[in-house]
């Protein structure tokens, strides 16, 4: 029983690590604590209200949002329009938007990662983000244990059945994180990916300790 | 003439040329800057230079023509395939319309996130990364002859390069005619899609006068609205000269027509969104022309919005009037991959080959199906066709990389994958997704990437800091320090002077020896003997103050008649082990002490016996107090004075002063300090944003 538990403490932790990468969760206190769990409670509120949490009812919709609609779906429709492009006229438009706009920001994205992912597209990221949210609610009193391990199952069935491994999974999760972070300088993507690099080069990597099937 | 050659080109920013191509470029370059409504004047000036220039270089060029050269007005015509498809006695030209965006920064709207104010600008551009916009415009006898019957005449220069006053524009004179035109160009296919048609139509005489642009404007927009299928660079031609957006926009404000709305979303689209291709409707010979771009048109804003029956519908419709364009190929290649059928996507791709092989999307559609299906070999032989074609292309490289791996060429696939990573920018899409893939297949590059990247990022980091680090702080740095040190080392310095001020209990007579005359003593001393002696102080003859010892009867006898002289300190004798000791008191002792020899524990310092006049009377005491048969006592060479341990510690004025300065200095500095570290942690969160 505790050997399950374990097991799926760690899977869980698996599927938000990639997040601890560069700063895709918005908010760089968040990520030097490195694992939500041992967050600071001042700071984990200050994150759930970026997202327009307050309190449970606010975290409630959210989670309920990402679960069935997410991030996906806007990812979706610019893949549709882009899709509908010559790859000139893509990259032609893509050149043509406003410099360190949100605009261009999405439709690079899409446009890099949209022929690499499957039809399921970026719901890893809300999956993930689904998890981290809920985590944090928990710790915040916002929503139960109970609750949280319960949906955070179900998530997580979902996610084995849409993706084929981890590294599905991740590429996923980093086309989201790509999709939505904020446009910025090159110094920022630079650490971007050591710290991914360092992510799958570690041997005691939360991501090699569990295996991507492991029943749950 | 050599002087209003020169006018005519400055004015148009060329240098002379015969090339008529190239004036009406920089004509309509420099329409950006002498805008009709904006700088009549200008405009006007412009006209003229441009009607000249085009009249000099018609005469020049019909000169050459005349003289034999093979010099010719147009660019080498296109050599493709193309050429060879029609029938017709026609001539393929190829014109390069070159655009220059200039973008304004918008706010992204979730609903209408295809619309963003974009200007273009019609320039030449010099510029590697545009791709240049290809317009085809046959040129054939039938078209000649109509440019001739309808070209515009323009005033004539006479011999001395002067205007003829009397010439006459014999073109467009009124709107109806201008709208005919309009009507005209439309109709023509091949001049529907030449921004030079339009650009001509735009210069006539009739637009010249602002009292007719108005009307023209609002009847011309009024036609365009039953005849929209335009290409977008004509559209935006349109738009630069007649403002349509705005008041379109403007207008739609107050109205609330359906059909309003429609058009000025149309408009807008193709204003800002990128569009389909027109040229190679040329050859399709004899078809509705428009019924074929609605068609077209619905099943591409269908397939956006992922209506697939729809889209479905209208795209099949417009295949069945032609099924050579390749921008429909593409769309229908597109509908089937996401109706999951394959192969006939796969078939469509081949036909949009067939057509258009210089382009990619055929290629890499292909490919992707393929590999879709895990038919890897077959990918990998679409994907090396693409890199081949197109090395820039590195999706091409990434997903060979990919296919490799499937195929088990374990070798090959690292190649690909590296060479994507060193190809690309760091931490970009396409090096993730490289790095991704070599963490399974070949970690110890990846591992070694991490080495890597972890020194250049300390030493990033190391840098940034150093930079970020004034001078003044690494000075503040160092006085804090050794101010630290100073402070610590006097603080740690002040238990031990307190320590060493508590008295020193004596326990034994080596202890007692060995005592500091300036340590603070606590001794207890046993048959205490009152030597009826104590100290005074006493002025002598002289005046001056003389410290003498003698017994106090005697005093007291002396003096009592003038007033008795209080003791200074009174002397007992007293025991510690076997030594007698002689002490002093500044109280005389309880009676208690003496009568009842009652030990008696004193503080005080110990001395040294040095004063001779109280070794004799205390000798003197002793002898008396001593029976005569017994040996005189001997007593211990120090005397105790009595004397309470300092309440305070004596402190020296000049180390108070040093340390209320080190404590002033120490707390300035690291205000500093304080300060300075907040500002290279934000200096350092500006240069790494929010990482």
């Amino acid at each position: 029983m505790l050997g399950v538990n374990w097991r799926k403490r760690t899977y869980y932790q698996a599927m938000t690590a990639v997040f601890f990468i560069g700063n895709p969760l918005d908010d760089q206190a968040v990520r030097h604590c490195g694992d939500l769990r041992s967050c600071p409670r001042p700071i984990l509120q200050s994150w759930l209200f970026r997202w327009g949490i307050e309190d449970s009812l606010t975290l409630h919709d959210r989670l309920n949002w990402l679960l069935y609609k997410g991030h996906r779906m806007k990812f979706n429709e610019v893949k549709q329009t882009l899709s509908t492009m010559s790859y000139e006229m893509r990259e032609q438009y893509i050149a043509s938007l406003p410099e360190l706009s949100i605009l261009k920001n999405n439709y690079s994205a899409v446009n890099k990662f949209m022929n690499h992912l499957g039809p399921e597209g970026i719901a890893a990221y809300d999956y993930a983000l689904y998890l981290a949210l809920s985590q944090a609610g928990v710790s915040l009193k916002y929503r139960t244990r109970r609750d949280d391990r319960y949906y955070a199952r179900e998530i997580a069935e979902i996610a084995q059945r849409k993706y084929t491994g981890w590294d599905d999974y991740n590429m996923a999760c980093i086309a989201g994180m790509y999709f939505l972070a904020p446009p910025t300088e090159e110094p920022y993507l630079h650490n971007r990916s050591y710290l991914y690099t360092r992510l799958l080069v570690q041997k005691n990597s939360v991501m090699n300790r569990v295996n991507w099937n492991a029943k749950l | 003439m050599a002087g209003l050659y020169i006018t005519i080109w400055q004015r148009l920013g060329i240098e002379p040329t015969s090339d008529i191509k190239q004036i009406k470029r920089a004509y309509a370059k420099q329409l950006q800057v002498y805008h009709p409504e904006e700088d009549a004047a200008g405009y006007q000036a412009l006209r003229e230079a441009y009607d000249h220039a085009l009249k000099i270089a018609k005469q020049q060029n019909d000169r050459i023509k005349q003289e034999g050269a093979a010099s010719s007005n147009y660019n080498d015509p296109l050599q493709d395939e193309q050429e060879q498809r029609s029938g017709q006695d026609t001539e393929y030209v190829r014109q390069h319309d070159e655009q220059d965006n200039e973008q304004s920064a918008e706010q992204y709207d979730d609903e209408h996130h295809l619309e963003h104010q974009t200007e273009l600008h019609n320039e030449p551009n010099g510029g590697e990364e545009q791709q240049p916009q290809f317009v085809y415009k046959i040129i054939s006898d039938e078209v000649d002859q109509t440019a001739d019957s309808t070209s515009i005449m323009y005033p004539r220069l006479t011999r001395d390069g002067t205007l003829d006053a009397e010439a006459t524009d014999e073109g467009i004179q009124t709107v109806d005619e201008f709208i005919e035109q309009a009507i005209a160009i439309y109709e023509h296919f091949p001049s529907r899609i030449s921004s030079d048609a339009w650009l001509e139509l735009l210069n006539s005489s009739i637009t010249w006068n602002m009292n007719n642009k108005e009307e023209i404007s609002g009847r011309f927009l009024d036609l365009l609205q039953e005849r929209k299928y335009l290409p977008g660079p004509i559209w935006k031609l349109l738009d630069h000269f007649f403002k349509w957006e705005h008041e379109l926009t403007e207008a739609n404000d107050g109205e609330s027509g359906k059909e309003a709305n429609s058009f000025l979303d149309y408009y807008k689209k193709q204003l800002h969104s990128p569009g389909l291709r027109y040229e190679f409707l040329l050859q399709a010979g004899d078809i509705d022309y428009d019924m074929f771009l609605k068609y077209r048109y619905e099943g591409y804003q269908a397939l956006m919005e992922n209506r697939l029956e729809k889209a479905s519908a209208a795209l099949h419709k417009a295949l069945k009037l032609f099924a050579d364009d390749p921008d429909l190929l593409r769309l229908i290649g597109e509908y089937n991959v996401r109706m999951c059928r394959f192969d006939e996507a796969i078939a469509v791709f081949d036909q949009l080959i067939d057509v258009i092989p210089g382009e990619a999307d055929g290629y890499l559609n292909r490919a992707r199906i393929r590999y879709a299906q895990r038919e890897f070999a077959l990918a990998a032989e679409e994907y090396k066709s693409v890199a081949a074609r197109f090395p820039s292309n590195i999706e091409a490289v990434l997903m060979l990389g990919k296919c490799s791996l499937e195929l088990g060429q374990r070798e090959e696939a690292i190649g690909y994958f590296i060479e994507v990573h060193t190809r690309t920018e760091p931490a970009s899409p396409e090096a993730i997704q490289a790095l991704n893939s070599l963490a399974d297949i070949h970690p110890d590059y990846v591992q070694k990437l991490y080495e890597q990247q972890r020194q250049a990022v300390k030493r990033h980091n190391t840098t940034k800091w150093l930079q970020l680090i004034r001078p003044k702080t690494i000075i503040s740095l160092w006085i804090v320090f050794f101010l630290v040190l100073i402070l610590v080392g006097f603080v740690n310095s002040i238990p031990k002077g307190i320590e060493a001020r508590k008295p020193l209990v004596i326990t034994s007579v080596e202890q007692l020896a060995r005592a500091d005359h300036d340590h603070s003593i606590s001794i207890t001393l046993t048959d205490v003997t009152d030597l009826d002696l104590a100290q005074y102080e006493l002025e002598n003859e002289s005046g001056i103050v003389e410290t003498v010892y003698d017994s106090r009867y005697n005093v007291y006898m002396k003096f009592r008649k003038f007033g008795l002289p209080l003791p200074k300190r009174y002397i007992y004798l007293g025991k510690f082990h076997d030594q007698h000791i002689i002490f002093f008191t500044r109280e005389s002792l309880d009676k208690a002490v003496i009568e009842e020899q009652q030990p008696f524990t004193m503080t005080g310092t110990l001395d040294e016996l040095r004063s001779t006049s109280l070794r004799r009377t205390v000798a003197s005491v002793l002898r008396e107090l001593m029976p005569n048969d017994e040996v005189p006592v001997g007593y211990y060479p120090k005397y105790i004075n009595e004397g309470k341990p300092p309440k305070t510690i004596t402190i020296n004025i000049s180390i108070v002063v040093f340390v209320g300065l080190a404590v002033i200095i120490l707390t300035r500095c690291l205000l500093f300090l304080y300060k300075e570290f907040g500002r290279i942690r934000r200096l350092d969160s500006i240069h790494s944003g929010k990482e």
